[in-house]
């Protein structure tokens, strides 16, 4: 059946590359349609109770897309004329920044930060430097003791050594574009340095702007990888067609996968370039071996049609095997929660089975043309060397070597299995992972969490069954407790709700006397402190601290990093308390903010974690089972996918490299990719074993023919994948190295462990005469 | 036979992978340990019954004590969440504690177990402000409502005195021939020379809340107070007069240490004032020591501060105890 299809392909070859290239055509006619940007929602597992409390909160307690913006005087402190004004300006910049929440920024220079005092009047809050500046150095000094002696202010929005105030600014996430802010923020920034005075800024608008910021980076990487790939593959392969041809395959999937990503609406995240790559990788890798594997019939005296024909014919099945499971495991990804993650498992699927067309089927159709198939265009003769590194493998595995190499194998898998097992989930360094150390996103990050609290946020909702439970006492001594229980957290730097501001009140209204800062014993007393608070305020300025019926408030927490241990542990410790410690008339809610938000990543990311590697094991036996009608088969390829996993996570632990939205696609979709080379090596001997009946040539022969393919294709990826280690982003080069790893851990598998296994199990899938005997035919008419 | 396992090995490896997909993998939790000195406490008092013994009590009936000299503290267990005011020591054993909600706690056992005692004030108006333990022994407390309390047996009960005014008396001090004297609101000074039978009202020279007050000696003492306010008597509280002041900070509380008064406030403020010549020096703890202050004890070469921090200066330099922000 196989030979027929091939033949049906062959004979109307116009037909099949007319068709092919009339739809590859339409398809990348579509792919300009692709909008190449970050969907901040498509990030967030949307039915975690986490995001619920971040969706229905963000827009009164500060949701994830909090920019902090930080004005630091080298010399002297901040309480300047120069410094104040900018700090006034930046302030006030902020509001014509696209999505702004302009109810959410907060300075010095907003009315939001007030003085309290007390007068004769009673308590007088006026706002502390809104609108206006201060006039003369006696304003200067009045507003520098104002500050000193708020402990809403102090310590949050001015440094406590006084030589840096932050402007805090939310966004409407839904009406977020991250260039946009990006670029106007950068340009306030930039307008507002000068010299001896620094303004950093940072928060997730930031990050992601910084991001798009090095896209022409990425494509000229890209680009250049893919230059890379082309001259590697012409020095293997020494023949141009068997460069444009892997080129031109991945070529057409791409754009089909493109064309289909614009047809079904999916916008294309800068940080999955990656992932195009991993899947033309796999493209590519499968033409080379189409091609090889022509090359080789060549050789033994065919035409190029019958080449052509035989080739497709002897590599359909695994060909087909290495799409099909390759395709179902990244269709395993869908079971993660986040748009982003069933996005790329479907464009990534698509992607992946369109191999079946472009590299298996149409690789072949195109080589039919080949007029002088013996013909090599670069002259070095480095198929000799190749052949003497693959028939040395061969000696290494046929015999008593195949012990060694398996034994090895365990060693291996044991080890790197052990360090696996502690790879972190979420960020594994404070800063972004996205970006190198040095880059001034993390150098403005690292002050800005010197400096101050900690820029990023987690609100807890404290949500009251009736009005006025924030007033009461009870609630709030369970308030206090718990952010003084949050802050014996090292990596917290504070905690802030409507206690604090409470205090505060209760001082002024007691001659400053320190000794009052603490909420009333009554709900009455602290009702009137805080209205007293509020007297001359505009709506909303209590927003951040509770509603306005005194029912829903908020402890919002300052955290100084966003690793993934960090976050865990808080989590933990808040579901402990919340336990221990139940309100009254009160639940608290889980939890909003940047940290919320990535809490809720992080625990889907963890529990998908074993789900997705057994689905994608599960995936591969029954595939591999039923391709070859047998247990051991289905099993025959999981130690491979083990092993490459086991070794990829031990490198990621090792060069602290988390598991978090932006790691994960690529990581999961390494769990299925890469056994494609094992079946097409498994195969090779298979068909030379039904040819020759001798287990060691079968296994020789495989080596130099399919195990060519693998060993050009894995050098050549793993080398050009390398490139990817200059790029801006650190997640970028990082993700190189792991998919060069990856390939690697596959590539030498399946030269090594793979022939090893066979010779030393010798599995009746591949053995056993009498079973293959209906296939050994049609394969050696072709033959 | 071999029908049967060629059906059962690949259903028992499907159900084996399809079982550990559902496997959910928790991890060990990471402990944080407790801090004796968290970030949101405040600490109103502090004794130094002996070179190595630091006792300091604040909000939330947190006590927490040092047998180290301050180079670690433990938490005491308390029988109350009331704010703790004021702290006074008799030795590194027994001692007593005063604040919100009229309570009271002492302890015989260097704080292993402390007792709490309800002092016999009022419903509204029962913040207790200020302990001290008197040369004969007798422990005094000033509160809310013109209110000073009263024991001899070191804290286990009470008796309650004072001048029966809407005035909070916020510190107690002892001159010569058994005079106590209270200081408190709008520049209030009262003595009673009968222990507390009667009080007589004394002209104050300020009309700004004063927040302490002691005695150098049996005649010589001073009261210290809002906006920057000093004042000083020379014949054990009779008459009193105000000493100009080099800020208009916020003063909290004092000490005497030899020939000088230290005094504590906000925004950092450290003083030291000089009785015999009337000059003043002022200390600068610099940007981390920019915070208030409510208690100031000079103890074996070091001035220990109580307050938004608790922490020690030696030779200019500060040291603050507990995680900093």
């Amino acid at each position: 059946m196989l030979k027929k299809f091939a033949e049906a392909c062959i004979d109307r070859r116009w037909l099949v590359v007319g068709v092919m290239f009339v739809l590859s055509a339409v398809f990348a006619a579509l792919s300009t349609q692709v909008k190449f940007k970050t969907e901040f929602q498509d990030l967030l597992p949307v039915s975690h109770q986490y995001i619920t409390t971040n969706d229905e909160y963000k827009e009164t307690f500060g949701g994830s897309n909090i920019v902090s913006i930080m004005v630091e005087v080298e010399e002297g402190d901040i309480f300047r004329h120069d410094i104040l004004e900018k700090i006034q300006s930046i302030t006030e910049q902020m509001n014509f920044v696209p999505a702004v929440n302009q109810y959410q920024i907060t300075s010095l220079a907003s009315r939001k930060l007030k003085d309290i005092k007390a007068s004769t009047f009673g308590i007088e809050t006026a706002p502390l430097m809104f609108p206006d500046l201060p006039k003369n150095d006696l304003e200067i000094a009045q507003l520098k003791e104002a500050v000193l002696s708020n402990p809403l202010v102090y310590g949050r929005y001015v440094s406590l050594d006084q030589k840096s105030a932050l402007i805090t600014v939310d966004f409407i996430d839904r009406l977020i574009d991250y260039e946009k802010i990006f670029n106007k923020i950068t340009q306030v920034v930039k307008d507002h340095e000068s010299e001896g005075v620094k303004v950093r800024a940072v928060g997730e608008p930031i990050l992601t702007g910084w991001i798009i910021h090095f896209l022409p980076e990425t494509l000229k990487i890209f680009g250049l990888t893919i230059s890379a790939m082309a001259l590697l593959l012409f020095v293997t392969v020494r023949t141009f067609r068997g460069v444009l041809l892997p080129m031109l395959a991945g070529a057409i999937s791409g754009s089909w996968a493109l064309g289909m990503a614009a047809l079904l609406g999916v916008n294309f995240d800068p940080l999955i370039i990656v992932i195009a790559f991993l899947v033309s990788a796999r493209v590519i890798s499968h033409a080379v071996q189409l091609s090889t594997a022509f090359d080789d019939e060549v050789a033994r005296g065919l035409t190029a049609i019958e080449a052509a024909k035989a080739s497709m014919t002897a590599l359909f099945r695994p060909g087909m095997l290495g799409v099909a499971t390759d395709t179902a495991a990244v269709m395993v990804v869908y079971i993660m929660p986040m748009p982003l993650l069933k996005k790329t498992a479907i464009i990534g699927s698509i992607w992946v089975s369109t191999i079946a067309l472009s590299a298996i089927v149409l690789t072949p159709v195109l080589l039919s043309w080949v007029k002088r198939p013996g013909k090599v265009d670069f002259p070095v003769n480095t198929s000799l060397v190749i052949e003497k590194i693959l028939n040395r493998c061969a000696d290494v595995v046929i015999g008593r070597g195949a012990w060694v190499i398996a034994g090895l194998s365990v060693f291996i898998f044991l080890t790197a299995g052990y360090f696996a097992f502690n790879v972190t989930v979420g960020d594994a360094n404070p800063g972004s992972p996205l970006l190198w150390p040095d880059s001034r996103y993390n150098q403005d990050a690292s002050a800005i969490n010197k400096a101050f609290q900690g820029s990023d946020r987690m609100f807890v909702v404290v949500e009251g069954k009736q009005g006025d439970v924030l007033k009461q006492p009870k609630t709030l001594h369970n308030m206090e407790n718990f952010q003084r229980y949050l802050e014996n957290q090292p990596e917290i730097g504070g905690t802030v709700s409507l206690v604090d501001l409470i205090g505060p009140v209760n001082v002024s209204l007691h001659e400053g006397n320190k000794r009052f800062d603490e909420y009333g014993s009554e709900a009455n007393i602290n009702g009137e402190l805080v209205y007293m608070y509020l007297q001359g305020s505009d709506p909303g300025d209590i927003d951040r601290f509770s509603d306005v019926n005194y029912q829903v408030g908020a402890v919002t927490a300052y955290f100084r990093d966003h690793k993934g241990e960090t976050i865990r542990t808080a989590i933990s410790r808040i579901k402990t308390y919340i336990a221990d410690n139940p309100l009254e008339n009160a639940e608290y809610r889980l939890a909003g903010g940047l940290i919320g938000v990535l809490a809720a990543v992080n625990e889907e990311i963890f529990r998908g974690q074993v789900e997705s590697i057994a689905l994608a094991l599960l995936v591969l036996f029954v595939l591999s089972a039923i391709a070859y009608r047998s247990t051991v088969a289905g099993l025959f390829f999981i130690p491979l996918v083990l092993m490459s996993n086991a070794v990829t996570f031990a490198f990621m632990y090792w060069q602290d490299i988390g598991m978090n939205i932006n790691t994960l696609p690529v990581a999961a979709l390494g769990i299925g990719l890469g056994v494609d080379y094992a079946f097409y090596i498994v195969d090779g001997v298979r068909e030379r074993y039904i040819e020759n009946r001798d287990k060691d040539a079968a296994l020789r022969g495989s080596l130099l023919t399919a195990g060519r393919g693998v060993l050009v294709t894995g050098t050549t990826m793993i080398l050009s994948v390398l490139l990817w280690y200059n790029s801006s982003l650190r997640f970028q080069a990082e993700m190189g190295l792991l998919i060069g790893l990856w390939l690697a851990v596959s590539a030498i598998s399946s030269i090594f462990l793979i022939p090893a296994m066979i010779s030393i199990i010798k599995p009746a899938f591949i053995f056993d005469v009498d079973e293959l005997d209906g296939n050994a035919e049609a394969s050696a008419t072709t033959a | 036979m071999e029908t049967i396992r060629n059906l059962v090995t690949p259903l028992a490896v499907v159900a084996a992978l399809g079982g550990l997909s559902t496997v959910e993998v928790e991890l060990p939790e990471v402990f944080v340990e407790a801090q004796s000195i968290e970030l949101r406490d405040r600490f109103y008092d502090l004794v130094t019954p002996s070179e190595h013994v630091v006792w300091a009590v604040g909000k939330s009936g947190k006590i927490i004590r040092s047998n180290d000299q301050a180079h670690s503290f433990s938490v005491q267990n308390t029988p109350t969440i009331s704010h703790l005011q004021s702290i006074s020591a008799w030795d590194d054993r027994r001692a007593v504690v005063v604040g919100n909600n009229g309570t009271t706690l002492n302890t015989s056992d260097g704080g292993v177990t402390w007792d709490i005692v309800k002092a016999p004030l009022n419903d509204i108006g029962n913040k207790i402000f200020s302990v001290d333990i008197a040369p004969n022994g007798r422990v005094w407390a000033t509160a809310e409502f013109g209110s000073v309390l009263f024991s001899d047996d070191k804290g286990k009960s009470w008796t309650r005195v004072g001048t029966d005014e809407d005035v909070a008396w916020n510190d107690v001090g002892f001159a010569a021939d058994g005079r106590v004297c209270v200081i408190g609101e709008f520049g209030g000074l009262a003595c009673s020379d009968d222990s507390g039978d009667s009080w007589q009202r004394k002209d104050s020279p300020v009309e700004n809340s004063m927040m302490g007050i002691a005695f150098s000696d049996g005649h010589h003492g001073v009261g210290v107070g809002l906006n920057g306010k000093l004042i000083r008597t020379d014949d054990a509280g009779e008459t009193w007069r105000l000493v100009e002041s080099p800020t208009s900070k916020q003063f909290y509380g004092l000490a005497w240490d030899d020939d000088k008064w230290l005094i504590v406030g906000e925004k950092g403020a450290l003083l030291t004032y000089y009785p015999e010549q009337d000059s003043w020096t002022t200390e600068d703890l610099g940007p981390r020591g920019n915070i208030w202050h409510t208690a100031v004890v000079a103890s074996h070469d070091r001035i220990y501060l109580a307050g938004q921090k608790l922490g020690y200066t030696k030779q200019g330099a500060l040291v603050q105890f507990g995680r900093a922000r």
